[in-house]
């Protein structure tokens, strides 16, 4: 089995695809696989990667959660393209994977060509900010007590989830079953390392403002934590563009393929043929006519 | 010519197509004509009806302000199906088109197979509200005192009309030379009638609550004044869903027909497949993870 070195932490990775790269990092519900559809769509065109992050086997399982952290992750995706003698990418996430590839493109922007960042903000909201923390270490502790397939029966048909349940029930069984099959000790200390102490990303604004890589964000209309941080980054960010998908939750990529695909497809067409532009500065103005005495 | 008569003023419309009815409902600064990508496409599987508001030639333009608001443009939509034995139709609707088709849903429910609302909202945010209504007084008094080509120039330059400038240079020709042609009486009427005392979409939110019509708001994520209140909607509403178009501004539809089409053939689908259903309620828990909250 292929794995790349980063840090002593080995992480697996699958190959499909030739030409330019694009490298694919999952969230934390679900590990490499869940990039099937983009695999053997974006394969027939670009040189494919995706990994499991640490803590998803076959990748390592480091037992301390000092292992675990936003910056960590963000230097995963740059020691896997390193090892794979990558200089730069598409990169492409989905919310923990959204968030790390955000990270990537504010400190590693020379290697990314582009950003996609599906359903990224949990946790960023700051009226909800305390009830996040609080849902993350009672969501660790379940892992750690009760083993993976108990601790997941709630998170799985979670607010942002049951659009997949009730959209495409076969995707959804494959889903849970791919999840029951997380390592628990790995989906705790990811919950503890990564996701309870990264910065919301309404912290990221002044960096987010100076950021010129092309990004696309994505986020399901029904996924309420994604949409207004989808919305700021928009805003703050003149290099980024959003994509709200309609009767969809959290991860797009899974319950959406075939949109998914599309969108991402015509998003990289504009970047490759170098017509990709940053926001037009007129499109900002204040006024709603811009008409002026 | 074809017209129908609205309360003793006639509208101008025209038809393509045969099946099921679909009514467009043009916005403030475009005439039927801003829907021709649609009527092209749509009228291969339905009967596409397109109407000319009153105040937009060869419709008539009555001249008392009297004879313009938003209730007079909902039931213009609900006279134009009448006149043509229509019953009920889907009804797709831009900016001030996309707000009388949302009233349209409120006040004639029965009579909607579906309701599309492309950028509608402008004038709702309260903290804007004030401004909106000084810049709409000043369009008025610019259409009564320069004209049409002066009110072009100055509309062409609005933060969410650019877009179509910058991306279809082609698309924005045609569409400010049929603008010029436009009544300039017409457009200060429906200004000052219309757009400056219609309720805002924030003020009707106990009504969207209840409205069951299946609905599709769609927003380019450049058209500052209309994503807040798609939000809203989305949240407000459980027959609502939510599209947001990248790197687009207020005309999704004259902006991007390829994917507004797609996108709307695809909502058509499933409401006329019988397999569209309301929000499931399991997606409104407040908890970010579905623990009880």
């Amino acid at each position: 089995m292929p794995f790349a070195d980063s840090r002593g932490v080995q992480l697996y990775y699958e190959e499909a695809g030739a030409g330019f790269p694009i490298v694919f990092v999952h969230e934390f519900a679900h590990a490499l696989r869940s990039w099937e559809p983009q695999l053997r769509y974006f394969s027939r065109r670009y040189r494919c990667i995706a990994f499991n992050a640490r803590g998803y086997p076959p990748s390592d399982v480091p037992a301390s959660p000092s292992q675990y952290s936003q910056a960590i992750a963000t230097d995963d995706i740059a020691n896997v393209m390193r090892h794979l003698g990558i200089r730069t990418a598409h990169i492409v996430g989905c919310s923990m994977g959204g968030y790390a590839t955000l990270h990537f493109g504010l400190r590693y922007a020379r290697m990314a060509r582009s950003i996609t960042v599906i359903g990224a903000g949990y946790g960023s909201d700051p009226d909800k900010r305390a009830q996040f923390l609080r849902d993350t270490k009672v969501m660790a502790l379940r892992f750690q007590d009760l083993g993976t397939p108990e601790a997941i029966k709630v998170y799985q048909v979670g607010p942002a989830r049951v659009q997949l349940q009730n959209k495409d029930p076969r995707a959804f069984q494959e889903f849970c079953e791919e999840f029951a099959g997380h390592s628990a000790l790995g989906s705790a200390n990811t919950l503890r390392g990564v996701q309870a102490k990264r910065p919301t990303l309404y912290s990221l604004k002044r960096g987010l403002s100076r950021m010129r890589v092309p990004t696309h964000i994505l986020s399901g209309d029904e996924d309420n934590n994604c949409l207004e941080p989808g919305i700021f980054i928009k805003r703050v960010c003149p290099a980024a563009r959003l994509s709200v998908v309609p009767g969809t939750g959290h991860a797009v990529n899974v319950e959406e393929p075939d949109t998914f695909n599309r969108l991402t497809d015509e998003f990289f067409s504009l970047v490759d043929s170098g017509r990709w532009r940053p926001r037009d500065s007129r499109s900002i103005g204040k006024l709603t006519t811009a008409y002026r005495k | 010519m074809p017209y129908v008569s609205s309360n003793g003023v006639r509208l101008y419309y025209e038809e393509a197509g045969k099946g099921m009815p679909i009514v467009f409902v043009h916005e403030f600064s475009g005439d039927l004509r801003s829907w021709e990508a649609q009527m092209r496409h749509f009228s291969r599987r339905y009967r596409c009806v397109a109407f000319n508001a009153r105040g937009y030639p060869p419709s008539d333009v009555p001249a008392s302000p009297s004879k313009y608001s938003h209730v007079i443009a909902t039931d213009d939509v609900a006279n134009v199906m009448r006149r043509l034995g229509i019953g009920k139709a889907h009804v797709i609707g831009c900016s001030m088109g996309a707000y009388a088709t949302l009233q349209f849903g409120l006040r004639y429910p029965r009579r909607a197979l579906s309701l599309t609302a492309i950028g509608a909202g402008a004038g709702s945010d309260p903290a804007r509200r004030a401004k909106f209504l000084r810049e709409r007084a000043a369009m008025d008094r610019l259409f009564r005192e320069q004209g049409m080509k002066a009110a072009a120039k100055v509309l062409q330059r609005a933060p969410h009309r650019v877009q179509l400038e910058i991306k279809d240079p082609r698309g924005a020709r045609e569409f400010w030379e049929h603008f010029v042609e436009g009544s300039a009486l017409g457009h200060a009427l429906t200004m000052r009638g219309i757009q400056s005392r219609r309720p805002t979409l924030y003020s009707l939110g106990e009504r969207f609550a209840r409205m069951k019509v299946p609905t599709h708001i769609v927003v380019g994520d450049e058209d500052d004044g209309a994503l807040g209140p798609g939000l809203f909607i989305k949240r407000v509403c459980p027959a609502a869903r939510l599209t947001v178009a990248r790197a687009t501004g207020h005309l999704v539809s004259v902006e991007e027909p390829d994917f507004f089409n797609r996108i709307t053939e695809d909502f058509l689908s499933l409401v006329e497949s019988g397999r569209w259903r309301p929000r499931d309620p399991r997606s409104l828990n407040p908890s970010t993870m579905a623990r009880k909250a």
